[in-house]
């Protein structure tokens, strides 16, 4: 009951259709661009390994996603620096 | 000239294709347009049985097609909508019974006799889809509000894009308002957010249409049923008619209404 209401009064969790239309968002995309989430795995450990030559990242912090935006689709990822590796300035 | 071909599609089976054909069908009809409709389902016949029409059976598509039959021959006159003619399919056959080149010659056919040819399409993306879409001039994707049915309709548009069926809309089915208030089904905007599709009809969620089935007489022929007024909206915005929005928000205030009640009852 009280999750009900907590749900209407939008505090609280997502509700169950919030959470329907972020897993159908997702899914299209996979759907569209034929990247699986395996492949996808791959990528972000690509992507970490190029990047600690230069940084000192946050690994486990890194979020690598597909957006839609119209009829494109994006590679977005955010990754955050805790600083610069000595020597790599140059 | 002559009429316009509609295939009633969606990808996933059970989200109300045959339901919407039979009712926009008469709905149309009940406009004095003169309609077919076509089950291209081959082999899962059940056009006739919604529309009460079984016991009138005698040859279908798939005779047609093999010279056993005329096209008018085939054809079953409504008993109440005396504009609506059913083309049923076979049911002791598999869906290759019939070529994408045999499908356009019949529908071609009844274009030349009706204003609306609806053809129900059979569920997935094979043969049979392919069948009943290629010889529509515009299609009508069936959805419900759940992730399933909704990513099957995405997979159904690109489809009728990759072979220029451009000119597509989207039917939004068993609306559920309770459910909806209490976030717990995908609203409409959701959906056309999701699918990107321009919109032409929502239907909620009406026990009728079981009664309705199982009698054999379509909902729209029941003038107090809101499925029914829905499928009739759809029909007169086939027509062209700007037909406002069903307000399923009413029912859902009092929805919120009936559930605040409800949690001070208890």
């Amino acid at each position: 009951m009280f999750k009900k209401l907590r749900t209407m009064l939008g505090i609280g969790g997502k509700s169950s259709k919030e959470i329907a239309k972020d897993r159908l968002r997702v899914a299209l995309v996979y759907d569209k661009t034929d990247i699986s989430p395996k492949i996808l795995e791959e990528i972000r450990a690509e992507i970490i390994s190029v990047i600690s030559k230069r940084l000192v990242i946050k690994e486990e912090n890194i979020d690598i996603t597909l957006e839609r935006e119209g009829s494109t689709v994006a590679l977005v990822t955010s990754i955050p620096i805790v600083k610069v590796k000595r020597g790599a300035e140059n | 000239m002559g009429g316009i071909a509609i295939v009633i599609t969606s990808g996933k089976g059970g989200v109300g294709k045959t339901t919407t054909t039979a009712n926009v069908g008469i709905a149309l009809s009940m406009k004095n347009k003169r309609v077919a409709v076509v089950d291209a389902d081959i082999g899962l016949r059940n056009l006739d049985v919604v529309l009460g029409l079984e016991n009138r059976v005698v040859y279908n598509l798939v005779d047609i097609v093999e010279g056993a039959c005329g096209v008018k021959q085939a054809l079953i006159r409504h008993k109440r909508a005396e504009n609506l003619y059913l083309l049923p399919a076979a049911q002791a056959r598999t869906k290759d019974a019939v070529t994408s080149e045999q499908m356009v010659t019949v529908v071609s056919e009844l274009k030349k006799m009706f204003d609306f040819v609806l053809i129900d399409s059979p569920a997935g993306i094979e043969a049979g889809f392919r069948n009943a879409a290629t010889g529509a001039d515009i299609a009508l994707v069936v959805t419900t509000p759940e992730v399933s049915a909704v990513r099957d309709a995405d997979r159904i548009i690109g489809l009728l894009d990759s072979m220029g069926k451009k000119e597509h809309s989207l039917i939004i089915n068993r609306i559920r308002p309770e459910m909806v208030v209490e976030g717990n089904m995908l609203d409409v905007r959701d959906v056309i957010d999701i699918l990107s599709i321009k919109l032409i009809g929502i239907v909620p969620e009406d026990p009728e249409i079981i009664i309705s089935t199982n009698k054999g007489e379509p909902i729209v022929m029941d003038d107090n049923s809101l499925a029914g007024k829905a499928f009739i909206n759809i029909a007169r915005r086939i027509l062209g008619e700007n037909v406002p929005w069903l307000k399923l928000e009413e029912r859902r205030k009092k929805g919120l209404f009936g559930w605040i009640k409800d949690m001070w009852g208890k």
